[in-house]
This record gives C-alpha cells, structure tokens and sequence, in this order.
C-alpha cells in the first residue's frame, strides 16, 4: 500500500510538471536537413573512400578535422560510384564527382558517365553533365580530372585504350568536345589555359584552350622520363604552378607548369650514397606533396627495389623544394600509403595508413596530431579546399 | 619494425586470402613482407576443383595466395577465390581481351615467362584475395605495363570482378 502510494505521488508530480510548461512546449521539426558553410572553412577535408571491393559504393567524407569526435569531424557524404574523380571549386562554391552509372547495377548494362555538380551548402547535387562514357578508372589520380581557365573547363582524361580529354564548360553546364591526345595520359593544368598529359614515349604533350575551351596549340617535348629504368610517378606534388615529379629510384624532376608550355628543370635526387645503398626510395599511391612554403614532402621506404614503388613508407622527408635540399624527417606512426595537404596546400601533414585510417601530423614537431574518427576501407586520396 | 611484426603475423595467419573490410591495404601489407612465410601449395589445388588446367609448365606454389610466381605484377582479386581460377573467368562473367602483361620468373625451371593479367568483368567485385604486386609495373602513361588500370575494356560491361594471371609464352631476354 506505501508502494501504491509512492508511485501515484510520483505520477502525479510527473503530470503537474507537464501541465506547468505545457504552455512553453515547442515541438520539434519534422523534415529539417543540415546543411554546411558555403564555401566550406579552407582547413577542412575531402577524403575519398574508394570501396575498392565495393568499388560501385564510393563515398567522399566531408569533414572538418578540427572536430574532436565522429560527429563534430563527419559533415556530410557524397556518392562517387564506380573509381570516381573528384574536384572541388571554392570559387564557385561546389563539388564535381565524376562517376559511371551502370544501367543495371552490378550486372552491368549501359554506362553513363556524368560530372555530378553539388551545391557546396547543401551538399545536394543541383545539375549534371554527361560525359562520354570513356573516362579512366583505375585506382585513383588526382591528374585524371583537372579544372583551368579559373575553374571554368573541367577536363576529364579517357582511355579506352584510346586517350583523349572530354572538355566540360561549367558556365554552361554542357560537355564541349573531346581533345584527342595519341599516346599521353592525365590533364596536368599548365599555364593559364592548358594542360598536359605524360606520354609513353617518354616526353610530354601540352594542350592550350582557347576562351571557347577549343584547341589553340598543341605542343610536345622531346622524351625525357626515362621509363623502364627510372620512370617519374604519374602524381606530382604541385605548389604554385610547379610540379616535382619523384621517380622510382629517388630522383625528382621539377617542371615549370606556370608558362605555355612545361619547362623541365634539372634533376635532382632525393638521397644521398648511403641512403641509396639503403634502399631508401619514395613510394605510395601518392608519394609526394608540396606545400605553398615550398616544403616537398616525401613518403620514404627503406630497403626499395623493382617493384616496390607502390609500397609506401615509415618516413616523410621533407625537402627546400627549389633548392633539393633535406630540412627535415618526419617517422610516422603507422606506416604511410599516401599523402596529402588540406586546403591551398598547406600543413597539417595528412597520411593515409596501411592500416586504413587518416593520421593528421604537425609538420613542424612531426608528432602524430590525431587520427580521424571516420570508418573507411580504402581511403586513399584525400583532397583540400580550394 | 613494427609494421613488419604486424604485417608478417597477418600474412602467416592467412589474411591474404581470408580478405578483411581492411582487405586492400592488408594485402599490400603481405606483399610488403613477402610471402615467404605462406605454405607452398601443389598448384594442382586449381586444377582438382574442375577448373582447366593451368599449363604444362611445371610450377609450385598457391594460387591462391598473392606470393605466388604468376602474380609478380598483379593488382586485383584473384580469381580462383572468385569461382573461376588461375586462367579462367568465373562464371557469368566476361574475360578482357586487352590488358597489360607482366613478366615473372618461374621459380620451378627459371624461366621468365609473360603473364597476361586479363580481368574478368560484367559483375560486381568479387571482394575476395586482394593482391597487388608490382614487379615490372609502370605508370599509367605506360598502359601496356600498369595494373592501375581497370581493364574491363573491349567487353559489354567495363564492371570489374576479378584478375587472372595467364601464361601467353616465354619472355626473351
């Protein structure tokens, strides 16, 4: 009986304290959707999830790394079906996911190329472009898409095996054409309306656009890249318009992408006798960075031979990138498959792990900073805003 | 080193062929250390489960594990593990008829053979072995020589599923 009359009082409390602030009551929205600053903070990141072996579900995470957890650091998600590309444009304040629809999912049917335009605030898409259905996939590059001319053409590099450029005008939201480039792969933006693409003889190939985004000139160097014996990566680190091309043995190859055409500079090595007797050589799905100080910043791997250019590494050198010179050695944490820079190319130092996650380090003390909270499985690039 | 600790007490627990959600870097991780660790199987292990046979070129080795001779320059799922095996498609799906070839030293007669990676597509992924190796890779301004690229060219579905590794002939020097 106490008990009764226990759970009636309580009961009773719980009801006047409704009846109290019943009249203050507001309650919640239905259908209410976040949305994001627009253009996004420049220290945030765009980390891409290939899915390899669900390469159909791609994801690229929107995150602010300052966040201390999962939800302060997720923002929000696009879809990037199929080895999508990606490119981002602060100025025009969105997001271009290059991806392939298959008419019946999985098992196949007709594809459909298309550069999905996303508003950067509500992170929905607001237009679309088809493409031809030609485009590159693969494990990712970050030079198989490319925007110029101030972020008005978007490129996209095909190969079927055939190679060509589909030219986007993002003004218009319409495709313009397809530039063929015979034997040249990728769109390396190279003056102020150009690009140019590695080709297999060993030279490159540059391509400038009118204002139309039509062929003014196409140009080609003489072979320089020696490729069977020490090949340049096809993934530069590119600060302020000059490229550093590491190589499979450690030799770097600047290239001057500022003028109409690329001038390529003397080459240099990233090691000296010992360490080459080390075995000590560059490597990873993106080995190299460049930040707008100058600082080239290369994933290194001991004990290096044919073959293990893909493998990553347990250091960062840090490089005075005009003058090659070594001003420093980060050790990493956890072993390193690729690296990357948020924003206008500038510090914290990101790395991608073997074991699957993004480390973000301070280049100055060159200590582990923090590791993002987001579930992925193959995040090997990740992109800044800009 | 730590990640060779790591990396060597996963490749002799078999990860490379038991793929986890982490399974592309683990495997890369296996290719890092090398397979010496892992068990040499009779490459009959293909040929008992109905499948062709490879080749009367004598071999050793598993294949299906990443450390084996064929697959010194492979980048995708084996696809033995995918129903098919060694040289032949899975079921259902579609082999490419154009792709890159490497080149690997038999370790049986000492032969360096040419291998020619050709993938199986029309499906989705096959989600299973991972392996990249990357002996004689270049990059993908070398096509012919690269295995970054998705290969699923020239067939009615550019979806790819899986990797096999063929013998087309021996390699002159």
């Amino acid at each position: 009986m106490e008990r009764g009359m226990k759970n009636l009082l309580v009961t009773l409390l719980a009801l006047s304290a409704g009846i109290t602030h019943a009249a203050d009551f507001q309650p919640e929205v239905i259908g209410q959707v976040a949305s994001v600053p627009s253009p996004h903070p420049a220290h945030w990141l765009v980390v891409h999830d290939l899915a390899f072996n669900h390469m159909r579900e791609g994801k690229l995470f929107i995150v602010d790394p300052a966040g201390s957890g999962l939800g302060d650091q997720l923002r929000g998600i696009l879809s990037a079906d199929f080895l999508a590309g990606f490119l981002t444009s602060a100025a025009r304040r969105e997001h271009y996911v290059i991806e392939s629809f298959h008419a019946r999912g999985g098992r196949g049917g007709e594809r459909t190329d298309v550069v999905s335009i996303y508003d950067q605030a509500t992170l929905s898409v607001v237009a679309e472009v088809i493409i031809p259905a030609k485009r590159l996939t693969g494990v990712p590059n970050r030079f198989a898409v490319a925007l110029i001319d101030d972020d008005r053409f978007l490129l996209v590099y095909n190969f079927t095996p055939s190679q060509s450029i589909s030219v986007v005008d993002l003004e218009q939201r319409s495709f313009l054409g397809e530039i063929a480039t015979p034997g040249c792969a990728f769109a390396i933006p190279t003056g102020d309306r150009g690009f140019s693409g590695l080709c297999s003889d060993g030279g490159m190939m540059t391509v400038r656009l009118d204002a139309a985004g039509a062929v003014a000139d196409t140009t080609r160097t003489a072979p320089f890249n020696d490729i069977e014996n020490d090949a340049m990566f096809e993934k530069p680190a590119i600060s302020g318009g000059m490229a550093y091309f590491p190589t499979f043995t450690g030799n770097v190859v600047p290239i001057d992408l500022r003028g109409a055409t690329p001038e390529v500079g003397e080459t240099w090595s990233l090691t000296t006798a010992a360490e080459q007797a080390g075995g000590w050589r560059p490597g990873g799905a993106w080995p190299a960075v460049a930040d707008d100080a100058g600082n080239l910043y290369v994933l290194m791997h001991a004990d290096g031979a044919e073959g293990t250019h893909k493998n990553g590494g347990d250091q960062v050198w840090v490089f005075d990138a005009a003058r090659g010179v070594r001003k420093d050695t980060i050790v990493l944490d956890h072993w390193g498959i690729a690296l990357s820079l948020a924003g206008a190319g500038t510090p914290p130092l990101i790395v991608t792990s073997l074991e699957g996650g993004i480390d973000l380090y301070d280049t100055g003390s060159g200590t582990l900073l923090k590791t993002l909270a987001i579930e992925t499985s193959t995040p090997l690039l990740v992109h800044g805003i800009r | 080193m730590k990640w060779f600790d790591k990396l060597s007490e996963k490749s002799t627990r078999g990860l490379a062929q038991k793929i986890s959600r982490r399974n592309w870097l683990t495997a890369l991780g296996v290719v890092l250390v090398g397979g010496s660790s892992l068990p040499l199987l009779p490459v009959a292990r293909a040929a008992s489960s109905g499948q062709p046979k490879a080749t009367d070129v004598a071999e050793s080795g598993d294949p299906l594990s990443c450390d084996y001779w064929r697959y010194c320059a492979i980048d995708g799922f084996l696809c033995g593990c995918c129903g098919g095996s060694v040289n032949v498609c899975p079921p259902g799906t579609q082999m490419s008829p154009i792709t890159w070839i490497g080149t690997c030293r038999n370790p049986v007669d000492g032969n360096n053979y040419v291998i020619s990676y050709n993938d199986c597509c029309g499906k989705t992924a096959c989600g299973h072995c991972m392996c990249n190796r990357n002996e004689g890779d270049r990059p993908m301004y070398r096509p012919e020589k690269s295995n970054d690229i998705n290969w699923c060219l020239g067939t009615e579905s550019s979806l790819y599923h899986c990797s096999t590794a063929v013998l087309i002939g021996l390699a002159l020097e």
